[in-house]
């Protein structure tokens, strides 16, 4: 009851602190709760220790399928191994008096090894043979309820990639928090049986190997062997690399790393979105106590005199100086409480803005018992120096009233104050930088068009009615033009490497069709376009600039280039333009004519009538393709995803900037409060020798303006280095302007001299009476 | 000078009025140097602090210079006050951050007077009141007579036309205390007008006339 007196007897101090650290903990459990869920992916796997993904020095992780029998014959060590390819495709099967319903479906080709990889729980069939014969398909309850409904799928026959397949086995879905994502296995031996098949071929990278050793001891060891295979290492060698031909070497990436890497098949978080977010959770945590510290010690001119008179009447020292703790500790757990409810409240939302997942206490509920234990801990640490202070009076002096309290409290204060303006500051300007980044992405002229283009995946149906599909297209009113490619812009994937008379060369290969060029509206500047007439220029190439820079080529168009099973002639030169993102730099890359692989259908649609535009689409899909649903994109919207990553961290940083204002501003009215009242007869004796309402306001401003821009001095130069870091990642950037420094010490200043106005308007506008009055 | 016609101060909490002055009647003339007398909680310093225009009344007319001022806005009353009102406090009222210097220094930088006239100001009255030789000290560095005499050059500086003291010799010794009287009749010589609240008998003396108050009424008028 005491204590409960004593805190709300400071209601303001012990508001704005309960406010201040209800901010920072509902920070530090959102941080938390997404940090530990990215964590904690990929560990329901059993062997989660023991399985690596195969990969070439580090980075590249496609490989050809067949390395995957040869390390196993060769590397005792390892116990399991598959080759993975992933291929989803459409899925249906046959019911009597029934169209048959199709869906699309991800789905990976392995052996039966990846069970033992990958832990998938078995409803029905066995993770022994369910993958043992070729056209087997093992599927998730998600799949399997679709199709079957909650009938037993083994033994069924499926189609699935128009092929059929045999389901022989049901697996539960596969976790939330698994990187490795797919909704069936299909068999390996499915692609093995035909011949010439693409998985037998030593020049296909198109695949992904994963396997599992004895122990994780053995790594060294397993590594060692894998790199002395000579038969391996003779194809490896001979394989092309930009940079480091000849030198080409096998590592192991472990599963506890495949959350973490970038792009891929896999689920992934950027670790440094993670590391930076641990740095902001201890920054949170480190304002809060600093809070705390400002807001606890600015009662102690006010509390001095009842401590000094209780201890007059006997208390003991420590037992006040708890008595400050466990007041701590009280206020922090109701801080706690309402940073639990704004959590429960605001997560849901948080996940949609952020478009993140595993913020929610579901199934995690051992959280509530660490929070709680952590704000206990964190009050103590909280509280200890203020206490001590507090409690360190001269009781003879307090009670006369002549007790000043020691000089270094405020200095202490004064740099934990501008400690908290140097973490606003950096990150205020750090926030406007990337979005600066960012708006500089979106409206950079990379050479090509991208408004009012939209493109969707054909169907094989209506890949095999191509020309009418193409007919009826071009009767669309709204449809400006159309062109049929592999890629769209932003994503060329093919990387080809080729010895060229006697030269290594690697470059990108774009297949299109003899539309394309003029669809972009690309330039040539040496020799010619594709011809109109498709087959006569059929296996073409057009190379860009760079390449003919980079391999130093003084004739291209008599180089001819070899492509699977043919050799086609370069017969243009295309000027650069940024095809890929603009975070790598334009490199060598060629057009090449094809009627295979053109399974993108990118169509440019005269300007304010993309409504109407897509609904003729739609039905004109449907005409062809009754069965699957379209699927249309917007290609300006997809070329701007691809900076989805830094606008993720942007999101990040703005919400983290916000939660840090919000703080520092908490904090700072909080002194704001102890400033003033210790000043309170100052102010009466300036107010009773003239000085007006204003003249205080600037005075009591001052004294916390020059510490913001004390801040500003040492934040801009921090910030400015980090951005420049940043930045350096990216081969098109903006610069850091000034005017982003200037925009963030005026907006930190602005907000800050509102907080304290408040507060500091307040007294100024007493009665100087009252404040003469003021002991 | 000053004309004070039934003025009324009443303090309100949540349930008690309380009337710290009660349709009080004073003239000042310019020149006099008048003491008020009274036992505790009388409203001498309440009457100090609406004469000083730090207060305002709650009823009735005060005119300064035949300017009625009882009603001033804020804003008013502090224009009103610069340069024309001095104040000299019985617990001295020095800021502690500020040296003897900046503390007389004070009124004049509100008044926005400028620099190089301030510091014959502060230099003149700071050799007047026998304080030259503490300009750098900190009020925490000198005695109780000391720092009254820096509150009272604090009060002449600016030259003003009245002088309002609240007690202020309440927290010296006597000798001290003579000493700061002194100092005031002086001033009062020269031709301020002074208003000095006291407790002090012997104080009240060196005033022209005393008023006694009693219960926030004027109880007795006595020329000395």
């Amino acid at each position: 009851m005491k204590i409960y007196r004593s805190i709300i007897k400071y209601p303001v101090s012990t508001a704005l602190n309960i406010l201040s650290l209800a901010i920072a903990f509902t920070g530090i459990i959102t941080i938390v709760q997404y940090v530990s869920y990215e964590k904690s992916f990929d560990k329901h796997n059993i062997n989660y220790s023991t399985v690596y993904q195969l990969q070439i020095d580090g980075k590249e992780s496609t490989v050809p399928a067949v390395y995957s029998p040869v390390l196993r014959k060769n590397v005792a060590d390892i116990v399991d191994i598959t080759p993975l390819w992933f291929a989803g495709g459409y899925i249906s099967i046959q019911k009597q008096d029934e169209k048959p319903k199709s869906y699309y479906i991800s789905n990976v080709y392995a052996n039966d090894d990846i069970f033992n990889i990958f832990t998938c729980n078995f409803i029905y069939g066995s993770d022994k043979d369910a993958l043992k014969k070729a056209n087997s398909i093992v599927l998730t309850e998600r799949v399997s309820k679709k199709l079957f409904g909650n009938i037993n799928p083994v033994g069924k026959t499926i189609k699935f990639r128009n092929q059929e397949y045999t389901c022989t086995g049901l697996i539960e879905d596969l976790p939330e928090t698994s990187s490795f994502k797919t909704e069936s296995f299909t068999s390996f031996e499915t692609l093995l049986e035909k011949e010439n098949s693409f998985a037998k071929l030593w020049s296909e990278w198109s695949f992904r190997i994963f396997l599992r050793i004895s122990s994780p001891e053995r790594y060294n060891e397993v590594l060692k062997s894998i790199n002395s295979i000579d038969e391996i290492n003779k194809v490896l060698h001979k394989s092309l690399d930009r940079e480091s031909d000849g030198d080409r070497h096998f590592t192991l990436q472990p599963m506890s790393n495949l959350h973490f890497l970038e792009g891929g098949m896999y689920q992934t978080v950027n670790p440094v979105v993670l590391d930076v977010l641990i740095l902001l959770a201890i920054i949170l945590a480190i304002m809060g106590i600093v809070n705390f510290i400002n807001l606890l010690t600015s009662q102690a001119v006010q509390r001095s005199k009842s401590f000094a008179i209780k201890r007059i009447l006997g208390a003991s020292r420590y037992r006040l100086f708890f008595q400050i703790i466990i007041e701590a500790i009280i206020i922090s757990l109701v801080a706690l409480g309402i940073a639990l409810l704004l959590h429960g409240y605001f997560y849901p939302t948080i996940e949609t803005k952020l478009d993140i997942k595993g913020l929610s206490f579901e199934g995690r509920q051992q959280w509530y018992i660490y929070f709680t234990l952590f704000t206990i801990v964190y009050a103590i640490v909280a509280s200890i120096y203020p206490a001590k202070y507090i409690t360190s009076v001269d009781v003879a002096q307090t009670v006369k009233g002549t007790y000043r309290f020691s000089g270094a409290g405020k200095k202490i204060r004064n740099i934990l104050l501008t400690m908290q303006f140097v973490f606003t500051i950096v990150l205020l300007i750090g926030s406007i930088a990337i979005e600066k980044q960012i708006a500089f992405w979106h409206n950079y002229n990379t050479g090509i068009e991208k408004e009012n283009i939209v493109y969707f995946t054909i169907s094989s149906e209506i890949g095999k009615h191509k020309e009418a599909f193409n007919k009826e297209l071009s009767k669309l009113k709204n449809v400006v033009d159309y062109t049929y490619s592999w890629f769209i812009p932003g994503g060329v994937g093919m990387g080809w490497g080729r010895v060229i008379n006697g030269q290594q060369i690697t470059l990108y290969t774009w297949p299109v069709d003899e539309r394309f060029l003029d669809f972009f509206n690309i330039q040539i500047v040496e020799g010619r376009k594709f011809s109109s007439n498709q087959k006569a220029d059929l296996n073409s190439f057009i190379v860009n600039e760079k390449a003919v820079e980079e391999f130093n080529w003084n004739k291209p168009l008599e180089i001819k280039m070899i492509g699977f099973d043919f050799e086609g002639p370069i017969i243009g030169v295309c000027k650069d333009f940024n095809y890929s993102s603009l975070k790598e730099k334009i490199v060598p890359m060629q057009f090449w004519l094809t009627d295979t692989r053109l399974n993108t259908l990118m169509l440019k649609i005269s300007e304010g009538n993309m409504t109407s535009a897509l609904s003729s689409i739609t039905s004109l899909w449907q005409k062809f393709e009754p069965k699957q649903t379209i699927d249309i994109h917007f290609l300006d919207e997809s070329l701007n995803d691809q900076y989805g990553k830094e606008e993720k961290i942007a999101n990040f940083i703005e919400a983290i900037t916000l939660w840090t204002i919000l703080l520092t501003l908490t904090g700072l009215m909080g002194l704001a409060i102890f400033v003033t009242q210790q000043r309170t007869k100052e102010i009466g004796i300036r107010r009773a020798n003239g000085a007006s309402v204003g003249e205080i306001i600037m005075m009591l401003n001052y004294s916390f303006v020059k510490w913001i821009l004390f801040a500003f001095i040492i934040g801009s130069p921090i910030a400015y280095i980090a951005v420049d870091k940043w930045l350096e990642n990216f081969a098109y950037k903006t610069h850091i302007s000034w005017w982003i420094f200037a925009f963030a010490g005026i907006l930190t200043l602005v907000l800050s001299i509102l907080a304290v106005s408040i507060q500091t308007f307040r007294v100024a506008r007493k009665n100087p009476v009252e404040s003469l009055r003021y002991e | 000078m000053i004309k004070i016609e039934n003025l009324t101060k009443v303090f309100r909490t949540e349930d008690i009025e309380t009337y710290a002055l009660n349709s009080v009647t004073i003239n000042i003339e310019k020149g006099e140097f008048v003491s008020v007398m009274g036992p505790s909680g009388c409203g001498k310093s309440t009457l100090l602090n609406i004469i000083g225009l730090l207060d305002n009344p709650t009823e009735g007319s005060y005119f300064f210079n035949q300017k009625e001022v009882a009603n001033l806005r804020e804003k008013d009353r502090t224009k009103f006050r610069k340069g024309n009102i001095g104040f000299v406090f019985q617990s001295f009222n020095l800021i502690d951050e500020l040296n003897v210097y900046d503390n007389i220094e004070l009124p004049l930088v509100y008044l926005k007077i400028k620099a190089s006239e301030r510091k014959k100001k502060v230099e003149d009255v700071m050799l007047r009141m026998k304080i030259g030789h503490r300009a750098k000290h900190f009020p925490q560095q000198l005695s109780g007579g000391q720092q009254q005499r820096v509150a009272i050059a604090r009060a002449v500086v600016a030259n003003p036309s009245l002088i309002l003291a609240d007690e202020p010799t309440g927290n010296l010794d006597s000798k001290n205390g003579i000493e700061v009287m002194n100092l005031l009749s002086e001033l009062n010589q020269d031709g301020a007008t002074i208003v000095m609240v006291t407790h002090s008998e012997r104080d009240a003396n060196f005033a022209h006339r005393t008023i006694n108050l009693f219960d926030g009424q004027v109880v007795l008028k006595r020329t000395n």
